[in-house]
């Protein structure tokens, strides 16, 4: 896994394959592990990169900080890619990471050809309800758990119980204060009326039993794009689609890429 | 509408959630460290696991007295978060329909305590259902 230094700070990354690039973003309390049941069908025909985000996975912290704000999410993904000397890349977000993309979308378009939007909004549930009383500042006694129980309760039906229970405990690995800085980012997260600025093609995804980033919050958000938009919700499926059903996921993505172009030169 | 009326708590619903606790090994996990008394209310009814070297006992009505911590909320909160086919502790709390009562900085830290109360809960009201 190489690095690459991005105003001082060491983002950790995975990169295979050539092609129109694609770079994956992982959601909340998750690194680029999320993805490793969907790369594999990109790398033929594609440049593909598989980011952590600042104080996620093996990547170090953004000046020294978890991050909390999506558009500071944003501006690092613009800058890895320029780091990189990539772009425009299709970028394939999941969650908290759908905002980021939106986002990036807006602050850096000479960045991003399309987005793939799974199970994200530009206006998370909680910004729209708030958070009951003083909940976030509870939550800090116990982050870790909190997270293992949402994400536990957020995956659909297709899975056994023990490989639920395995996908939920993957958010333990991430430090506690960095899973409070992804839910101050989440929770905070409200351009929802700019996204009519928002040009580039959008395929959004959203899994039926999704009670955090509803297949509702996720349509709406896709009839606020100013652009072209799709919209698939997955049955019986939760908030990880790329861990819940891979198989599905994958060829969706690829045929989206093809209907709007994004393909090798050979390939048109 | 079950024989059980319009009651989310009662008598045969605490035999129900003792024995789906008592067969968890999640939960077992959970209690390992853990002892005390857990309430649950809602305005009419109330509940309570009390959590001991020998197991769990449920009952319902709550006994007089002190608790660790809890949950509060209406009969329909208590229904949502034990039938809603999207319901979870989580998502219960974070709409605000369920309150941390008791100890509160104490359930969070005993936040994988509670869920495996609730999702006993879930199961066993599913098992009555069936």
């Amino acid at each position: 896994m190489p690095y690459a230094m991005v105003d001082g700070c060491r983002i950790a990354y995975d990169r295979e394959g050539s092609g129109p690039p694609v770079l994956f973003l992982h959601g909340a309390a998750q690194d680029g592990t999320v993805w490793r049941e969907v790369v594999g069908g990109f790398t033929g025909g594609y440049d593909v990169i598989v980011m952590d985000h600042p104080g996620h996975g093996k990547s170090a912290l953004w000046q020294g900080e978890p991050m909390a704000d999506v558009s500071v999410f944003a501006h690092v993904v613009g800058r890895f890619l320029q780091e990189l000397g990539v772009g425009p890349a299709a970028l394939v977000a999941h969650s908290l990471s759908g905002a980021v993309a939106l986002r990036a979308a807006l602050d850096v378009p000479e960045l991003v050809s399309a987005v793939v939007n799974i199970a994200g909004s530009a206006r998370s549930a909680e910004a729209a309800i708030g958070y009951p009383g003083d909940l976030l500042d509870l939550v800090q006694v116990n982050p870790t758990d909190w997270m293992v129980t949402n994400f536990r309760s957020l995956i659909g039906t297709q899975l056994s119980e023990e490989r639920r229970w395995e996908l939920a405990y993957d958010s333990k690995r991430v430090p506690p204060e960095v899973i409070m800085g992804d839910l101050h980012a989440y929770t905070s997260c409200t351009f929802y009326e700019e996204l009519g600025g928002v040009s580039v093609p959008v395929l959004n995804v959203a899994g039926e039993h999704d009670w955090s980033c509803s297949p509702e919050r996720v349509r709406s958000t896709a009839q606020a794009l100013g652009g072209p938009h799709e919209l698939v919700v997955f049955d019986g499926v939760g908030h990880l689609p790329q861990l819940e059903v891979p198989e599905q996921l994958t060829p969706l993505i690829r045929a989206f890429f093809a209907r709007i172009g994004h393909v090798a030169e050979e390939s048109r | 509408m079950s024989s059980e009326g319009d009651a989310v708590f009662g008598p045969r619903w605490a035999q129900r959630l003792e024995r789906a606790l008592a067969a968890d090994a999640r939960y077992r996990v959970q209690t390992r460290w853990f002892r005390g008394v857990v309430r649950l209310d809602s305005p009419q009814e109330s509940a309570q696991i009390e959590v001991g070297e020998e197991g769990s006992r449920v009952r319902s009505p709550a006994a007089a007295g002190s608790f660790a911590f809890g949950l509060s909320g209406p009969a329909q909160s208590w229904r949502e978060l034990f039938e809603g086919p999207r319901a979870s502790l989580n998502s219960s709390v974070r709409r605000g329909d369920l309150v941390l009562t008791g100890d509160r900085a104490a359930l969070l830290k005993w936040w994988l305590l509670m869920y495996q109360i609730a999702e006993a809960a879930r199961r066993a009201a599913s098992e009555r259902q069936a």
